[in-house]
């Protein structure tokens, strides 16, 4: 009789040790979620182990290291931002700076030939930075058309026919760059679902590409449902294929080629947006930009 | 604090001195019921008969040969149960296996001292928060651990000389009743935790490993109490108050519950003892030491920084 | 608000006052360089920071909290800390992976195992990390130590010599990790190492102590500024234009260096220089800055005068 109470007597404190325990996690945790300073990389420490609170205390966690990770993630754009501005600007620049010492040069020049010259030489500075603002202008837009697209421009495009076209609109330039590609756009028809405009943009840029960085051998050529683009690279350059689409990469380290680095980056947009896929590779001093139409389905 | 415990068990089981003390501990069982099986043996007794054979006793006169036979036989006599590998009782066995000589104490107190030390002897301990909070915690969860590791060994002791015991075919006299059994291994249990808060108190206000082992050796095994008991009574002579000291020494206590179960509820012989039964006096004695140890430890330990 | 802030704090041993009126404050998000001679109460000052030393009188707030009173529910700050100091505390005879899992369990870090992988490798520990502490090297037990300063996250990095017994790319590796540490996770950090070209290359403020008293406190621009630059001015005649400027800039000192170098001390503006030398037809050959020793300006401080500009 005696021992069935002494037992009784120790599960009833059993138990009520057991809801002040649970009552003081609780609180513990409540505080620590009220008081933790927003900056703090500070973590909710396990206390005793109750069923239950176990997991709140991995799930609050779990919590706070997502938005520390999306806070360092924002943190990492903004500095390649400003970077890639910072780039940009001072690219920008020198042509500036050549264009006005040229004309500065031309004001004291008396020699007429040699002023036309100098003015010439001006002139195609100024053009070059016109290039660059052109394509940071271009990218702006396109992020803020990718922010809200444009629902009633979309159109089923015969992709093969859209290439044909813009690679004919390019002749002339490759031409004058000697550039002969080898075209191979198979057989049967490859469609899709997009604004026009864009896709437009997007071979554009991979032309365009390929004319600013290519050398010798260039060639397009369809496998299925995909589109790849090579151009063969000259030695000293050297392209990290994951950074390729990165705004305002360019592969030479010396950036003496003109250009704002957007081409690719704008591709990537574009592709993510038309559900289109896009890669790059590089292999053998060929560098190859792959577009895949059929990789939703 | 059940952080800390954790991460004290964590540490305890990956410790090779820990599984060394277990072994030893294991291997003193098997001896002690190992020797007594050899005892109650029937060669034992020959041996023995034997020893004071003819040769032997060459050149001693009849009387005295007589004596020493008579002596033998005595002798012979008492252990006359043991030929028939019949113990007292349950708990009569355990006391003799590891109390008497003090080993459970002193098993029990070596490791806690090494496990304390190890926090300071690498400087662990830098790495636990060491403000007045974390402080308390820290010596409050090491007080329970140390005497967590005394159930241990306890228990360790008391599973395997019961097992040993029963395959080598002995049995009991007296049967314990369970609560009885119950009482004594708590009993037991709080007085090794006497001994061992004591060696904490000393490991945390010195720091030293030799001193902590040194201190664990005399006090523990019952050395110093054993001397400081027999200056009591002498010292009760001219003085009577000296007198009464013993009966609040640990040492006490400890040869107390040496006469197992059946006696816990007996009054005890002088003094406060008398007022209460042999349980309650030992229960009062080691609680009062744990909790001077505890004091010790959590007011005046807490307060020596780390240099 | 300061992350570590000292008031009028005091430390003496057996009667002598190791640490003296010492005041100190640390910025949320800085690198603060903790310069002194051997002796003069570094190492003090950083134990009584992190709770290891009990003031004899004084206040160490931590966050705008003193770290004497407790707070109740809110979150203790010195929780918040990580600590470094002098030898890292370890069990020897365990593992690398031990000694931090010892520490996560005890902190009560989720996922522990996990975190102390991550640490591992994050020190570059993770291909030793079943091997016994006591087999290490001195660096290896140093980066240990940082991995479990590391370990409870914190927001404040206590690191007393850091830099010690470390090879030289241990030396980069830890730099750049505390540099890391500070940009990506916002960690206030406290080093105090005799190294003064590594911690020139991190700091974004220094204190100085000598004899258990804060002698001064300025940021690294400040230093910058008063490490007492000079201009180096190589020109087509040496001993007109070392006479002229002379004359032309009094205040300045002008010194004649070895292979008719003109050496302008306590000047940085060579811009200006290059101009007064122009206007009277001089041709600069080579026009440079010359920085001042560090480590001269500090161990001036130390020593306990005041700069000298």
């Amino acid at each position: 009789m005696i021992g069935l109470l002494v037992v009784l007597c120790c599960i009833v404190i059993m138990l009520v040790a057991i809801v002040i325990l649970y009552r003081s996690e609780l609180l513990r945790i409540s505080g620590f979620m009220g008081s933790r300073p927003q900056t703090s990389n500070l973590r909710l420490e396990k206390g005793a182990p109750l069923p239950g609170v176990m997991p709140l205390i991995d799930a609050v966690n779990d919590n706070i290291d997502k938005v520390a990770d999306r806070e360092l993630e924002m943190m990492q754009d903004e500095t390649d931002l400003l970077e890639g501005l910072a780039n940009l600007s001072h690219d920008i620049r020198t042509p500036l700076a050549g264009a006005k010492g040229y004309v500065q040069l031309a004001c004291v020049e008396e020699d007429a030939v040699e002023r036309e010259r100098l003015l010439h030489l001006a002139e195609g500075r100024l053009d070059a930075m016109r290039g660059m603002l052109d394509q940071l202008f271009d990218y702006t837009k396109v992020l803020s058309a990718t922010s809200a697209p444009d629902k009633d421009a979309l159109e089923r495009i015969d992709v093969v026919a859209l290439l044909s076209s813009v690679m004919l609109g390019h002749y002339p330039s490759f031409a004058k760059a000697n550039i002969e590609p080898a075209v191979d756009l198979g057989d049967g028809d490859l469609f899709l679902t997009a604004d026009p405009a864009s896709l437009r943009r997007v071979f554009d840029n991979a032309l365009g590409n390929i004319l600013v960085h290519g050398q010798g051998d260039v060639c397009v050529r369809r496998k299925g449902g995909v589109i790849l683009f090579s151009n063969a690279m000259d030695a000293s350059g050297n392209v990290n294929c994951d950074l390729v689409f990165r705004r305002f990469y360019r592969g030479d380290a010396s950036r003496s080629a003109t250009g704002a680095g957007l081409g690719l980056a704008v591709v990537k947009e574009l592709c993510d947006e038309m559900g289109v896929g896009v890669s790059a590779s590089a292999s053998d001093g060929v560098f190859t930009l792959a577009l895949d139409f059929l990789i939703d389905r | 604090m059940c952080n800390l415990f954790r991460t004290d068990l964590f540490r305890m089981v990956r410790m090779r001195s820990f599984w060394v003390c277990v072994a030893v501990s294991v291997a003193l069982m098997l001896t002690v019921a190992g020797c007594l099986n050899w005892v109650a043996s029937p060669e034992f007794a020959h041996m023995v008969n034997d020893s004071i054979s003819e040769e032997s006793l060459q050149g001693v006169s009849e009387a005295d040969r007589a004596e020493m036979q008579a002596d033998v036989d005595e002798a012979l006599q008492e252990i006359e149960p043991l030929n028939d590998k019949v113990m007292e009782s349950l708990t009569d066995t355990w006391a003799s296996t590891f109390m008497d000589g003090g080993f459970l104490a002193l098993i029990g107190s070596l490791f806690a001292g090494i496990f304390l030390i190890m926090d300071f002897k690498g400087g662990f301990i830098k790495n636990l928060p060491f403000d007045r909070r974390g402080r308390i915690r820290y010596y409050a969860e090491k007080l329970i651990f140390v005497a967590f590791i005394q159930l241990i060994f306890l228990v360790i002791c008391a599973v395997f000389s019961t097992l040993f015991f029963g395959i080598f075919g002995f049995s009991y006299e007296i049967q314990d009743s369970a609560s009885g059994i119950v009482l004594w291994l708590l009993l037991v249990w709080l007085v090794c935790t006497a001994y061992a808060f004591i060696v904490a108190c000393v490991t945390w206000a010195i720091r030293s490993e030799a001193l902590s082992t040194v201190v664990v050796v005399v006090v523990s095994s019952g050395v110093v109490g054993a001397f400081a008991k027999q200056l009591m009574y002498y010292l009760g002579t001219m003085l009577p108050v000296f007198a009464y000291v013993p009966q609040w020494m640990l040492v006490s206590t400890f040869s107390d519950l040496r006469a197992g179960a059946p006696a816990l509820m007996d009054a005890g012989t002088e003094g406060v003892a008398s007022m209460m039964s042999l349980a309650g006096h030992a229960a009062l004695v080691a609680c009062i030491y744990i909790a001077v140890g505890a004091v010790v430890a959590l007011v005046f330990c807490r307060k020596k920084d780390l240099r | 608000m300061f992350a570590v802030e000292t008031r009028a704090l005091c430390k003496s041993y057996g009667g002598r006052l190791v640490v003296n009126d010492f005041n100190m404050h640390v910025a949320a998000g800085e690198i603060y360089g903790f310069v002194g001679k051997n002796g003069a109460g570094k190492s003090t000052v950083m134990k009584m920071i992190d709770s290891m030393v009990t003031p004899t009188s004084g206040e160490v707030l931590l966050y705008g909290d003193s770290i004497a009173h407790e707070t109740g529910t809110k979150i203790q700050a010195t929780r918040r800390v990580g600590s470094l100091i002098e030898d890292p505390g370890i069990y020897p005879n365990m593992s690398a992976l031990d000694n931090l899992m010892c520490k996560a369990l005890a902190l009560g870090i989720s996922d522990a195992k996990g975190r102390c992988v991550d640490i591992l490798r994050t020190v570059g520990l993770d291909v030793a990390a079943k091997t016994r502490v006591k087999k290490f090297s001195l660096g290896m037990k140093q980066r240990l130590g940082v991995g479990l300063a590391l370990l409870s996250s914190p927001d404040l990095l206590l690191l007393d010599e850091p830099f010690n017994g470390l090879d030289p790319e241990a030396t980069r590796d830890l730099r750049s990790l505390i540099e890391t540490m500070n940009r990506t996770k916002g960690v206030t950090v406290v080093i105090s190492s005799h190294v003064l070209d590594q911690l020139d290359r991190i700091a974004t403020s220094y204190g100085i102590i000598a004899s258990g008293h804060m002698v001064r406190e300025l940021s690294a621009a400040q230093v910058d500024e008063e490490c007492g630059d000079s201009l180096r001015i190589k020109v087509d005649s040496p001993e007109r234009a070392l006479v002229f400027l002379q004359e032309k800039l009094p205040d300045l000192v002008f010194v004649m260096e070895p292979g008719n170098i003109i050496r302008a001390k306590g000047e940085s503006d060579g811009e200006k220089l290059a101009r007064i030398l122009h206007e009277k037809d001089f041709v600069v050959l080579e026009l440079s800055v010359v920085k001042r020793d560090i480590e001269e300006y500090f161990v001036e401080l130390m020593e306990g005068g005041t700069s000298n500009v």
